[in-house]
């Protein structure tokens, strides 16, 4: 019975058939299944030493693990509690909540760092963490991070509230807040960890953790294990320092209470109710009287807060880098899909399965790498989150929680059913009683809380008195302040009207030739067609004016360098444009396909053979390789993943990318030996260039750089990758392609496998970009893991394509190339700042910067909080400021240009074969200009 | 009057809900029938078993003598069974005509490699297409809205573009579930009226769920089926169902 099971369930995963089994969720079946896979795991990781006679050792410290799986289920489920409100409430998956946490950890630093809060809560000098420094730190976190948590939401989700934007747009401009807060941060902080000292002279206690430690022998012996009890227990260096046994429960017993208080608050309370309210049905709660606005800030109060205070309680037991919450993003986002979005106890079980998983793989992992001649292996525990969220929404693809719930429901229809048709068996009658007894304590609760509001109103009622009053004795100040506002509103809608009757005719609406010319506007097809050609001539221009070296030679390095990584990008973008523009396919791992690309293509081409798995055949075979490669890889993609929604499947493309970039830094067959090296070093390098040998012999002194040609070929392939990605849109399968991104179940009903339509989107979109990626490989002449990084490479993307008009293919040259060239020019100045030499806007940067950080902010808080963090010369990181720009131009690509700068090109077909259409054609054509008017 | 389609015995249960017990119809060629009953007794669901949006626990399903169960939905759609839904669901960021060119069968070009190599023929088809899509749009006089996004229409215009994008699939055997539903009586006339004149010029067979009485009995369909509580009550002519008692207790209660 079981056997049948589980090859039923993977059979439904492989195919494209819906799950015909609609069995009921059962505990039992779950554990037994993991207990299984985990079983296979083992028996095949012994069968591969026997057979390949290796031999190893796995150590695991018990102790270790349950404290490491506290440790990180707590971390998990302090960002999964925020991340499941905003998600279910907000409706969009917040990529920024975990900079919550990291702002929380500065908090905590900051604060520790300025005097007059570490002199008025105690006196201890400045540095130091004391235990009820520690409570107000978390308090002034909370609120901290609450309120900056709910000025985002101000500036960056509430317009995009107003436009009806879809919850794709406030994910992505999300990515966007969170480049900003981490540019910020690395700009104000540096990217060096902070981190508490011990006070000078105190004695750090070494806490003895008894514990057990199996030893499994793998290979050699077959299954066996030997039990040695230690005493010693430094459970790692940190368990072992200064008060951290106390901090580490601390911090456990705090996010247990969180949890415990907002299940609390969200069930059994008024407000709430009203949340549940709103995320269910966001009308229906305003028609109810909910003001569902501050039911928003509440949520965003309530999920930063809840982060900020969890990062300042981490910034005591461990270090603080502007990158800390990020590293456990994408594994907090692994822990709510697995809990099923939106379900506080799906979080809670999916925090301790996926910490469990992770304290466990680390030293299973550490015991595998030796034989397996993998030095890094221990890389891969970073994976563990990404593995098992996908094995476990191959089977379960609403994720875990929404199968307990189905389940809770499915079983009380069955015991309604059995009530009303009078069969009681042993184990109804059990539930039975329990369901009364939890009954009765719910009434309970509700009673205790009812008492408790009620006496609470002797406190509350009198406050709100004095709460009345002082409003009272405030409104003139208020009043004031509130007119005055009014009044400042009023003259700049003067002054904006002013300028609009003055100067309007001159605005683009109104422009005689353009609005003549042009009547549909910005959706008009010659319109687009010639704002296009301005923006390339616009990015031309600066280009070319940018002051690189005044020496020929190096300037047109520099040139050609621009104009290849350009072509990168747009092939890049061209890439995700297929894939989420036309078909809808979310795609947060360009990078993977590129990085499939840019892997074979430099495998395939060594000059020496120095390495495991590289071949010396042409580069050109190479590229072709790694394109076939990521074309069959995205098909196949389709399979494990057609069941997913969208959101669920940016978050496994993200994975899979991750996954690719630690192998890239593991496996061997991905490193390079130098020539008389014995060690290997992560990347690719020393693989052949295409035409290479012919340029050198052509030009030894490199009189006309080798990038020349290396351009010309780009920009073959670029033209190939645009002409293809054109007449597929331009076609009958590029509407079905739409069609689908619209709405895929009705296209199904209409005649179309959607299945194999998407898989073969992915295909090929998969195909472009490790085109892409090939050139890079050929541009870098080493493929590094970092690469690899989403950061620096799927987010640029990202915000090419949103920035150049989704959906449009000339929109991504124009998006790549305004990204690029921010690129180059950041990476320009910061070039300057290194050779010494100055630039105007350097120096006011600098000037800003300095103003905002060290006069102000040091007279307010303390010299103290510059110089420990901030190196003497005070001055702005450029590469980072960067990043925050581009943060922002996501932000606003988002807000203003939603459909970017060229936007989606509709289907007004120009012809009909008939004159008689074609006079319906001009009609329907005037009746649309006639009503729209002169339209943008 | 040869039968195209036989639904028998269809069961669909979910959990502890039956929602299907035993629905059983069928449907002659070139005939309107009308499937009605009460709020929740099953109809919509019996639609999306027919069109595979939805999978049945027991029951066979022949169009044209081929067994649809266990078929996917595209390959249903392929033999003929097209159809639209309570909610309209347009494209809605394709303008009315592109939802319309999506779905003719068996276009040129549809297929990623064709739509490369085959740039000729199908820009020839393409004409044809946008022929017959004005046609359509002229057969339900909305040709003025052709370039508009199906975002922009209103409520009534878009049921109208549901019904012509499902023309132009060109149905056999065309499922309305609740086409007139908010509809003002104005246009739902038009609407039952381009039904029937459907049936007469283009031969389509039709299954209309409605709640519309005055169609159902007086003007439109053949037969009618009356469901309940997940199985057929009752089954018949117009004025034989009106008299029935048990329609009019389902319906009214006792």
């Amino acid at each position: 019975m079981v056997k049948s099971d589980i090859l039923g369930k993977l059979k439904s995963i492989f195919t494209n058939e819906k799950n015909k089994q609609n069995k009921i969720f059962s505990y039992r079946r779950f554990t037994f299944n993991i207990f299984l896979i985990v079983l296979i795991l083992i028996l095949v990781i012994q069968i591969y030493f026997k057979i390949n006679k290796l031999d190893g050792i796995l150590t695991i410290d018990i102790m270790s693990v349950l404290l490491l799986t506290l440790l990180y289920s707590a971390i998990f489920l302090s960002l999964a509690l925020g991340l499941n409100l905003t998600y279910k409430i907000l409706g969009f998956a917040n990529f920024s909540h975990a900079e919550f946490l990291t702002i929380g950890g500065y908090f905590a630093i900051f604060l520790q760092l300025t005097p007059w809060f570490t002199k008025s809560i105690d006196g201890a000098p400045e540095g130091i963490l004391r235990e009820h420094l520690l409570i107000y730190a978390m308090i002034i976190g909370f609120f901290g991070t609450g309120l900056i948590a709910v000025i985002i939401d101000y500036l960056v989700y509430r317009p995009l509230r107003k436009r009806d934007a879809k919850p794709d747009t406030m994910m992505i401009a999300s990515l966007g807040v969170a480049l900003v807060i981490r540019g910020l941060l690395y700009v104000r902080f540096t990217g060096a960890n902070s981190y508490f000292v011990p006070p000078e002279g105190e004695i750090i206690e070494v806490h003895e953790l008894k514990t057990i430690k199996i030893r499994i022998f793998l290979g050699s012996k077959f299954f066996d294990s030997e039990l040695v009890k230690t005493g010693s227990g430094c459970v790692g260096t940190i368990l072992c320092t200064f008060n951290f046994k106390d901090l580490f429960w601390f911090l456990i017993k705090i996010i247990i209470l969180t949890t415990i208080l907002l299940f609390i608050f969200i069930n059994y309370t008024k407000t709430g109710k009203a949340m549940r309210a709103v995320a269910d049905n966001v009308d229906l709660a305003a028609s109810s009287g909910i003001n569902v606005e501050r039911i928003r800030i509440l949520t965003w109060f309530i999920g930063g807060g809840i982060a900020g205070m969890a990062g300042v309680v981490w910034s005591a037991l461990f270090k603080i880098s502007p990158i800390t919450g990020s590293i456990y993003l994408l594994a907090a986002f692994a822990v709510i899909v697995l809990g099923s979005i939106g379900s506080l106890e799906g979080g809670v079980i999916a925090s301790l399965i996926i910490g469990f998983a992770r304290a466990l793989s680390y030293p299973i992992l550490a015991g595998l790498g030796n034989p397996l001649n993998r030095n890094a292996m221990s890389s891969y525990v970073d994976v563990i989150p990404f593995a098992i969220l996908i094995l476990i929404l191959l089977f379960y693809s609403d994720g875990i929680g929404e199968r307990i719930k189905q389940r809770k429901i499915e079983l009380a229809r069955i015991e309604l059913r059995n009530a009303e048709l009078g069969i009681v068996t042993h184990k109804s009658f059990i539930k039975r009683f329990f369901n009364q007894f939890f009954m009765e304590l719910q009434f309970g609760i509700i009673k205790f809380i009812a008492i408790i509001t009620f006496l609470s109103k002797y406190i509350i009622n009198p406050l709100k008195q004095v709460k009345t009053k002082f409003i009272i004795m405030l409104s003139p100040l208020t009043n004031i302040i509130t007119l005055s506002i009014q009044n400042i509103k009023n003259i700049i809608y003067k002054l904006r009207k002013t300028i609009s009757r003055k100067f309007g005719k001159y605005s683009l609406n109104n422009f005689q030739p353009f609005s003549s010319r042009y009547p549909m506007g910005l959706r008009d097809e010659s319109f687009q067609n010639n704002l296009f050609i301005l923006f390339i001539i616009f990015i031309l221009i600066l280009i070319l004016n940018l002051p690189a070296s005044n020496e020929d030679n190096r300037r047109m390095i520099f040139l050609l360098g621009f104009f290849i990584t350009w072509i990168i990008f747009a092939i890049l973008a061209l890439s995700l444009n297929f894939h989420t523009g036309i078909t809808g396919l979310v795609n947060f791992g360009v990078v993977f396909f590129a990085g499939i690309g840019a892997i074979t293509t430099s495998l395939y081409s060594f000059h020496n053979k120095n390495i495991f798995i590289g071949i010396n055949i042409s580069p050109f075979i190479g590229i072709i390789l790694g394109t076939i490669l990521a074309f069959v890889i995205g098909y196949l993609l389709a399979y494990p993943t057609i069941k997913l929604r969208s959101d669920y499947f940016a978050i496994v493309t993200i994975s899979i990318s991750e996954i690719l970039r630690i192998m890239l830094n593991v496996e061997p067959f991905l490193r390079t030996r130098r020539a008389g090296d014995t060690t290997t070093s992560p990347g690719i390098s020393e693989y052949s260039l295409p035409l290479n040998d012919w340029w050198m012999k052509a030009y030894p002194k490199e009189e006309i750089p080798y990038n020349a040609i290396l351009f010309i070929i780009a920009i073959i392939l670029f033209a190939i990758v645009f002409l293809l990605s054109q007449l597929f849109l331009n076609s009958p399968y590029g509407r079905i392609l739409k069609s689908i991104r619209e709405d895929e179940e009705v296209t199904e009903t209409y005649g179309y496998n959607v299945f194999k339509y998407k898989a073969i989107a992915l295909a090929i979109g998969g195909a472009m970009a490790a085109l892409a990626g090939g050139i890079w490989a050929w541009y870098l002449t080493n493929v590094f893991p970092d690469l690899l990084t989403a950061a620096t490479s799927t987010f640029l993307v990202w915000a090419a394509f949103v920035m150049g008009g989704k959906g449009n293919n000339k929109g991504m040259i124009v998006g790549s190339g305004i990204i690029i060239l921010t690129d180059y020019t950041f990476r320009f100045l910061t070039n300057l700042r290194t050779t010494g030499e100055s630039n105007w806007f350097i120096g006011m940067v600098d000037w800003i910067f300095r103003l905002i950080v060290v006069d102000i902010g040091g007279n307010l808080f303390g010299k103290a909080t510059i110089s420990e963090t901030l190196s003497d010369d005070v001055h702005v990181n450029l590469i980072y400021l960067q990043v925050a720009l581009v943060g922002l131009m996501i932000i606003i690509g988002m807000i203003r240009f939603e459909k970017g700068f060229i936007p989606e090109k509709s289907y007004r077909p120009r012809q009909s074969s008939n004159i008689v259409k074609q006079e319906m054609y001009t009609k329907a054509m005037d009746d649309l200009r006639e009503r729209e008017g002169i339209d943008a | 009057m040869n039968t195209i389609l036989e639904v028998a015995q269809l069961k669909k249960s979910f959990g502890g809900l039956h929602v299907l017990r035993d629905i059983n119809f069928d449907l002659n060629e070139n005939e309107i029938i009308g499937l009605i009953g009460p709020n929740g007794c099953g109809k919509s669901t019996t639609f999306n078993i027919l069109a595979g949006n939805l999978d049945a626990d027991n029951g066979s399903i022949k169009l044209y003598n081929q067994e649809l169960i266990d078929l996917p939905p595209y390959q249903r759609n392929l033999l003929g069974l097209s159809r639209t839904y309570q909610n309209t669901r347009l494209w809605r960021n394709l303008t009315v005509i592109e939802n319309l060119m999506v779905t003719p069968k068996n276009q040129i070009g549809a297929r990623s490699l064709p739509s490369l190599f085959k740039r000729k023929a199908f820009r020839k088809q393409e004409k044809d297409l946008l022929d017959k899509a004005y046609s359509t749009l002229e057969f339900l006089e909305i040709t003025h809205m052709a370039n508009n996004l199906t975002s922009e229409l209103s409520g009534g215009q878009s049921k109208l573009v549901d019904l012509a994008r499902v023309l132009m699939s060109d149905p056999k055997v065309l499922m309305l579930d609740e086409p007139v539903a908010g509809v003002a009586p104005p246009l739902a006339e038009k609407i039952f009226q381009k039904v029937r004149e459907m049936r007469e010029q283009l031969n389509i067979s039709v299954i209309i769920i409605e709640h519309n009485m005055d169609f159902i009995l007086r003007k439109g369909v053949d037969r009618i089926f009356v469901m309940a509580a997940g199985v057929v009550i009752a089954k018949g002519r117009p004025d034989e169902i009106k008299e029935m008692s048990s329609v009019i207790e389902a319906y009214l209660g006792e």
